[in-house]
């Protein structure tokens, strides 16, 4: 036999404002925690291991095959890795960031928790970009340890500039990246527009509409090793506007993200219907 | 009596698909069962309550604010979605750890909570250490309800809670959501299944193409029970007049004649009115009755009329 209906004799609020309200630093904690078991966790290793490792073999093979050492060293980091390389790798890693829990079904659990959308999306950003910071390191050092060991020289000077570029290439691409996983589930197409679009075709007009392009910024700042100013025809002319822009870009990116997912809904169920 | 959740003229569309329809209701405190078939609403609803969506036209207040992007409310919420899916590469005490954090638990507050959680839902202390991608279907309803429980809400919201437990498991979770509500915790649980609830919740609300059939206490909806068509099989000496006569009489709104086995089944208008004139006209006819049956008048049966 069923045992009978509960009749409840509480009151609406049993111990109202009982609820908890965390801090930035308890829920950028609690994100992290998150982040940091799920993405180097054993069964991810693999998932890191491709993206540090193909952008080194691909330099030693660059660097075996190679007339021009020096020239083909660089601008496979340059132009290959650092331009197109991490742009790509951003899209892929931060255009997801809630897209895939949203495939995943496990945004719910984080969206019902109580911080407001916006500091959600700022605070998940961070913990990615932090994720995402550590392998790129990783990546980085790997690459220029390719290029030392093999004796290309400038290397050790280089890698100062190429590292903190890094960083900030990935904060840059990231957040824009981020904003086009929240503008359309088809974010790839979305950035490889941009990219075809933006950094490839505006970039390359020369007038001021090229300020437009983040990787004509990053090249403008990567001018400042000597070495690369010498090989290739790159000015530090625009390093100010540079400097300015691509900090500025950022913050803008993840301005629009967090408006745009505090006004629009995330959820597995709204996927499917539409 | 305070309402827990209040819904006005409440609409949910997607695009030009229908989720919610026009609702309003009321939901009490202590245990409340949302009922209806797959496709009826239910997670849509819930999604509003819990904050996930946006209503397209009408409101909805839970604990007398509106949900959305609402993190105050949202501290006093615990929900538990339908699907399996949870962090695969985490072990539920990180994951419980986290999500402590998230929801403002001091460290040393969640340590202790973590284990007395687990414990509440029943999960076997061997499978804490292990990774949650390997879980079984009722060990992940565990956890997932362990995390709605994990920062004692007001009120929880379980979406088909139930699911993928064995029987065993079900009357666990029944036994937890009763004390809870005898703890104060108000608890609104949906399920497809109204055996699941029936004996559980005291009210409910029946949902189907995003309307509400049915709400109120089952008491009230029993009640209300009166005014809907019923199904009669009348087992009789001449089946034949007996539905002529009733025919005459505008009660019926269809029958079905079986003479060989003398069965005369009968759909009535409305229940009040027939039983009324019933015994009456069954007299004037001189018909034979040897034996009668309702065939549809609990909450079960209506919802299988509705969801048939």
């Amino acid at each position: 036999m069923s045992a009978p209906a509960v009749t409840h004799r509480g009151s609406p609020s049993p111990t109202p404002g009982a609820a908890f309200r965390p801090t930035v630093l308890a829920t950028l904690s609690g994100l992290w925690l998150l982040t940091w078991k799920s993405r180097f966790s054993f069964r991810q290793w693999p998932a890191i291991a491709g993206a540090i490792l193909p952008a080194s073999l691909l330099a030693l093979l660059v660097l075996r095959t190679g007339t021009n050492e020096a020239y083909d060293y660089f601008y496979w980091l340059t132009t290959a890795y650092l331009l197109l390389g991490v742009p790509l790798y951003c899209l892929a890693v931060f255009g997801g960031l809630v897209r895939d829990e949203l495939q995943s079904n496990t945004l719910s659990f984080l969206m019902t928790r109580p911080m407001s959308r916006a500091r959600f999306l700022l605070l998940r950003f961070v913990c990615q970009l932090a994720w995402v910071q550590v392998v790129g390191l990783a990546a980085g050092l790997l690459l220029l340890g390719t290029g030392f060991g093999c004796g290309v020289p400038g290397v050790a000077r280089f890698a100062g500039l190429f590292l903190s570029l890094q960083a900030v290439a990935l904060a840059v691409f990231g957040a824009l990246a981020n904003l086009f996983g929240l503008v359309h589930r088809r974010y790839l197409v979305l950035g490889t527009i941009y990219g075809l679009v933006v950094e490839v075709g505006i970039g390359q007009i020369p007038t001021n509409i090229n300020t437009l392009a983040m990787t004509r910024h990053l090249r403008s700042l990567l001018a400042y090793d000597h070495e690369l100013a010498r090989i290739f025809p790159w000015t530090t002319e625009a390093a100010g506007t540079a400097l300015l822009v691509l900090p500025a870009a950022a913050l803008v990116f993840l301005a629009l993200s967090a408006a745009l997912f505090t006004l629009r809904e995330y959820t597995a169920t709204g996927e499917t219907m539409q | 009596m305070n309402a827990i959740i209040q819904a006005r003229e409440l609409s949910r569309w997607y695009g030009i698909v229908m989720g919610l329809n026009n609702i309003s209701f009321e939901v009490p405190p202590g245990l409340t069962g949302l009922v209806g078939p797959n496709g009826a609403g239910k997670s849509t609803l819930l999604q509003i309550v819990t904050g996930q969506l946006q209503p397209s036209s009408g409101t909805l207040t839970v604990l007398g604010e509106r949900p959305w992007n609402n993190p105050r409310l949202l501290g006093r919420i615990g929900f538990c979605p339908e699907h399996e899916a949870i962090p695969a590469d985490l072990r539920p005490g990180d994951w419980l750890r986290a999500l402590g954090l998230i929801s403002g638990l001091s460290p040393a507050e969640i340590e202790r909570r973590v284990e007395a959680t687990l414990e509440r839902v029943k999960l076997d202390r061997a499978h804490w250490g292990r990774l949650m991608g390997g879980y079984s279907k009722g060990m992940r309803q565990r956890v997932k309800l362990a995390q709605a429980l994990l920062h004692e809400p007001e009120l929880l919201v379980l979406d088909e809670p139930m699911n993928g437990l064995d029987p065993l498991g079900r009357q666990e979770t029944a036994r937890l959501l009763r004390d809870l509500a005898g703890q104060g915790v108000h608890v609104l649980i949906s399920s497809h299944i109204l055996a699941e609830l029936e004996p559980l919740c005291e009210s409910i609300l029946l949902l189907n193409w995003g309307r509400i059939v049915a709400s109120g206490s089952q008491e009230q909806i029993r009640a209300n029970l009166k005014h809907w068509p019923e199904a009669l099989r009348v087992r009789c000496s001449d089946p034949a007049r007996l539905a002529r006569i009733l025919v005459e009489d505008d009660l019926l709104l269809g029958f079905d004649l079986e003479p060989e086995s003398g069965v005369l089944s009968l759909r009535v208008r409305e229940a009040e009115a027939f039983y009324e004139r019933w015994a009456g006209r069954l007299l004037e006819s001189g018909v034979a009755v040897y034996e009668i049956r309702r065939l549809d008048r609990s909450l079960r049966d209506l919802y299988d009329k509705v969801t048939a």
